[in-house]
């Protein structure tokens, strides 16, 4: 047995797994890499192997050209390729915020929280209780509108407003008041879309068991309702204004409308 | 219109800049200050580097002990609890007896001091002022707005863990959510400097650990250039650029990862009667498990690596595997049995919860009754013993379900070399594997690490019970992409290891 040891060299059983490796590595790469970046590379491999394992003499200047070889590809690469793996932007300002998601329609919440901190906000109090919820949820059922949708419907943006602000006023003035589409197209951005708000809002559920959970609001929020709610604010007097006005839509797409409190009695309020 | 948002947004995020600056500064200040509490052979550059990893560290197991006892999160309970514990290390590390030492050095030594003191201020305020200036580009997405910033946003408001959030507490890292709460605790948005200052202090880290490394058997001048050309490899390496500016848990976990792996590597050259490597390194460990969900299992796996350094078994016990057990085992507790969790889907299932205490279980044993007890030849093996052991635990999970293997294989093969973020990273390490020679080469505690680390990510991914996807977002890829600062420095000693040969 000893004799079988010696004969079996493990440095040599190493080397061969290292070999093996190598070689199923350098099969993957063809197999994935484009045909005219694995020839560059096949030949950057045979002049680094033929300059550093295969040379006898001083070592040092070959593998600093390797390297400055491979930092330069680094560069060339970051250059050429790194932008269109993810998006990055420049920040001109502290908020999280970028100016330009407001093209793109991503992120609106960024903006709502940010616009909600330390500002008195005015809603509607019509609110379904839990009582009128478990009375209606059958009927909006029917209609075609989901059982969640009272569970959800209204309470989710409330959640998400009252837990950003300072303070959230329910107002019943504001029941059945809606901004117009003129009023709409004239004075109001579209932020985007708030699916995403008002399903990661589950944070913010006062239900406990089903209602509350991550999937159901998931699955109300990106498969019911299959289609965008959408974020309008107007930015008139937001800047001075210490009180907001937050209205949404009373149908299945509960549209979101944010302005100031005294651009609202201008031009909202009827 | 963009000038007017901008407008709006600079109004709105007044004074939030001097904020994040001077969280990134008290952050720096109390891992520097507890690190010298504990100090007593480390290198002063070393304490003033590792002070902001320190500072992030001490935040992090302060939120997340309140967390996990109830206490609400504040910064001042926080705050307490880093003192409590500062003055702790104190008497046990005798740091009054320490100080004096300092103090009474002549003044010729006092002022070297100064000045190093100095320098690393001036450093750090010019880094933090790059850091949050925006200068610095950043890439957010979906899992940064929800799980690192709404999340953390809402545990400042609700000051506690709840039910209600859900899969939450099986899928996101709490040690990253609290680190997320920074920003709302004390008056600003985001923590987008916070990580551009880390990533900054990383590199200098790294700088420092080839340095020392390569110093060991190199000339001076030798040394430099290894360090310069190994550093910029990192620097400019797709996978770590994409970490740094991807605004996720990715990137802590990168860099903790690292911290880690060469603080333990670097400790054991202290002797055994210095402790504070290994207390850091601990520190570290132990806020690495709490940082993504599968930080457990992969501290798990470094530990086993670290069994096979010079240290003795008590100290792998208490400084490593206690900590680990004691946070996996309270949160598991915490949201298995008092929340009562079960959310439709779940990452971190009571199943593997088991499996997890299982495996620790199993490392006690390993520390306590085997290791150091093996025959000596059995010992010099288990590098590939742990290689072979985690290839045939590979092998198992390909026969239990072969389809979400061989995909997931797919692919990690189409991430590393398609548009997913690796950029020529792992050509390159091919390249380098093939040009080094083999004959002086020994797979030892470095190489281990990185090809344990892989099999270990391609085991993590299929216990997620879906197929991964090709894509720079996709989890396992991100997994993998954590790993590329020791996989550069394992290159990088086997390049000095084979230029030494010629050196002696």
């Amino acid at each position: 047995m000893g004799s079988i040891m010696k004969k079996w060299n493990i440095s040599k059983v190493k080397k061969g797994i290292h070999d093996i490796c190598l070689a199923a590595g350098i099969l993957i790469a063809a197999l994935y890499l484009s045909r005219k970046v694995f020839l560059i590379m096949a030949v950057f491999g045979v002049f680094s192997y033929l300059m550093v394992k295969k040379r006898k003499g001083n070592k040092s200047f070959p593998l600093l050209l390797i390297s400055a070889v491979m930092i330069f590809g680094n560069i060339v690469y970051n250059l050429f390729r790194l932008d269109g793996i993810l998006p990055f932007y420049q920040y001109h300002t502290q908020a999280m915020y970028h100016e330009t998601f407001l093209e793109e329609g991503i992120y609106p919440d960024l903006f709502f929280r940010l616009l909600l901190k330390n500002k008195s906000v005015s809603v509607r109090d019509n609110l379904l209780s839990m009582k009128e919820i478990e009375k209606t949820k059958d009927d909006y059922y029917k209609s075609g509108k989901s059982d969640f949708y009272p569970y959800y419907h209204g309470w989710n943006t409330y959640n998400f407003v009252e837990a950003f602000s300072k303070e959230v006023v329910q107002d019943d003035a504001l029941n059945g008041q809606r901004v117009s589409e003129e009023v709409r197209n004239r004075d109001f951005l579209d932020f985007g879309a708030v699916n995403d708000m008002l399903r990661y809002s589950f944070l913010l559920s006062k239900y406990e068991g089903e209602m509350g959970r991550y999937f159901n609001h998931y699955w109300y929020y990106n498969h019911f309702i299959d289609s965008e709610i959408h974020m309008y604010v107007c930015l008139k007097g937001l800047e001075e204004s210490r009180d907001l006005v937050v209205l949404w839509e009373e149908d299945s797409l509960e549209h979101i409308y944010v302005m100031s409190k005294e651009y609202y009695e201008e031009e909202v309020e009827k | 219109m963009e000038e007017t948002i901008e407008q709006l947004l600079s109004h709105l995020t007044e004074g939030y800049f001097l904020m994040q600056v001077f969280v990134i500064w008290g952050l720096y200040l109390t891992g520097v200050i507890f690190l010298y509490i504990i100090r007593e052979r480390m290198p002063h550059s070393w304490a003033l580097l590792l002070g902001f990893p320190m500072g992030i560290s001490l935040w992090v197991l302060g939120g997340f002990f309140l967390l996990i006892v109830g206490i609400p999160l504040h910064p001042a309970t926080i705050g307490m609890l880093v003192l409590l514990g500062a003055v702790l290390a104190g008497i046990w590390r005798n740091t009054y007896y320490h100080m004096r030492q300092i103090l009474d050095k002549d003044w010729k030594n006092k002022w070297q001091l100064l000045k190093l003191f100095c320098f690393g201020s001036v450093l750090v305020f010019a880094g933090t002022i790059l850091a949050v200036s925006g200068l610095l580009r950043v890439s957010i997405s979906n899992d940064s707005v929800y799980y690192y910033s709404m999340y953390p946003m809402i545990l400042v408001e609700k000051g506690r863990l709840l039910p209600v959030f859900d899969s939450f507490l099986t899928d996101a890292g709490q040690g990253t959510a609290v680190l997320g709460t920074l920003p709302f605790f004390f008056g600003f948005e985001q923590s987008f400097g916070i990580q551009r200052f880390l990533g900054l202090n990383f590199l200098l880290i790294f700088v420092l650990a080839v340095y020392e490394e390569a110093l060991k058997c190199l000339s001076r001048k030798k040394a430099l250039i290894v360090t310069a050309m190994s550093s910029l490899f990192l620097a400019t390496s797709a996978p770590f650029i994409i970490m740094e500016k991807w605004m996720m848990s990715n990137h802590y976990m990168m860099v903790f990862l690292f911290l880690v792996f060469y603080l333990a590597w670097r400790g054991q050259g202290e002797g055994k009667k210095s402790i504070d490597f290994h207390i850091a390194s601990g520190i570290f460990a132990a806020v690495l498990s709490t940082l993504r969900m599968e930080g457990g299992m992969i501290l798990c796996f470094l530990i086993l690596c670290i069994s096979l350094l010079t240290y003795g078994n008590k100290r792998l016990l208490f400084v490593y595997l206690l900590p680990l057990a004691l946070i996996q085992g309270a949160y598991y507790t915490k949201i298995f049995m008092f929340m009562e969790l079960n959310p439709a889907y779940q990452f971190l299932s009571k199943e593997k919860a088991w499996i997890q205490m299982g495996i620790i279980a199993a490392l006690f044993i390993y520390l306590s009754f085997i290791r150091h007890r093996l025959p000596w030849n059995l010992e010099q093996q288990m590098p590939g013993i742990i290689l072979g052991g985690l290839a045939f635990g590979n092998l198992l999970l390909l026969l239990l379900n072969p389809i979400i293997y061989i995909e997931n294989i797919k692919a990690f093969a189409a991430n590393f070399f398609h548009q997913s973020g690796w950029g020529f990273f792992v050509c390159f390490v091919f390249i380098l594997l093939l040009s080094l020679p083999m004959e002086q080469y020994h797979f030892g505690y470095m190489d281990l690490v990185w090809t344990g680390y892989f099999l270990l990510g391609v085991a993590v991914c299929w216990a997620r019970d879906g197929m991964l996807r090709e894509g720079v977002g996709d989890s396992g890829n991100r997994v993998m992409l954590q790993a590329v600062p020791f996989i550069i420095y394992a290159m990088t000693m086997r390049v000095v290891g084979c230029l030494r040969e010629k050196n002696e």
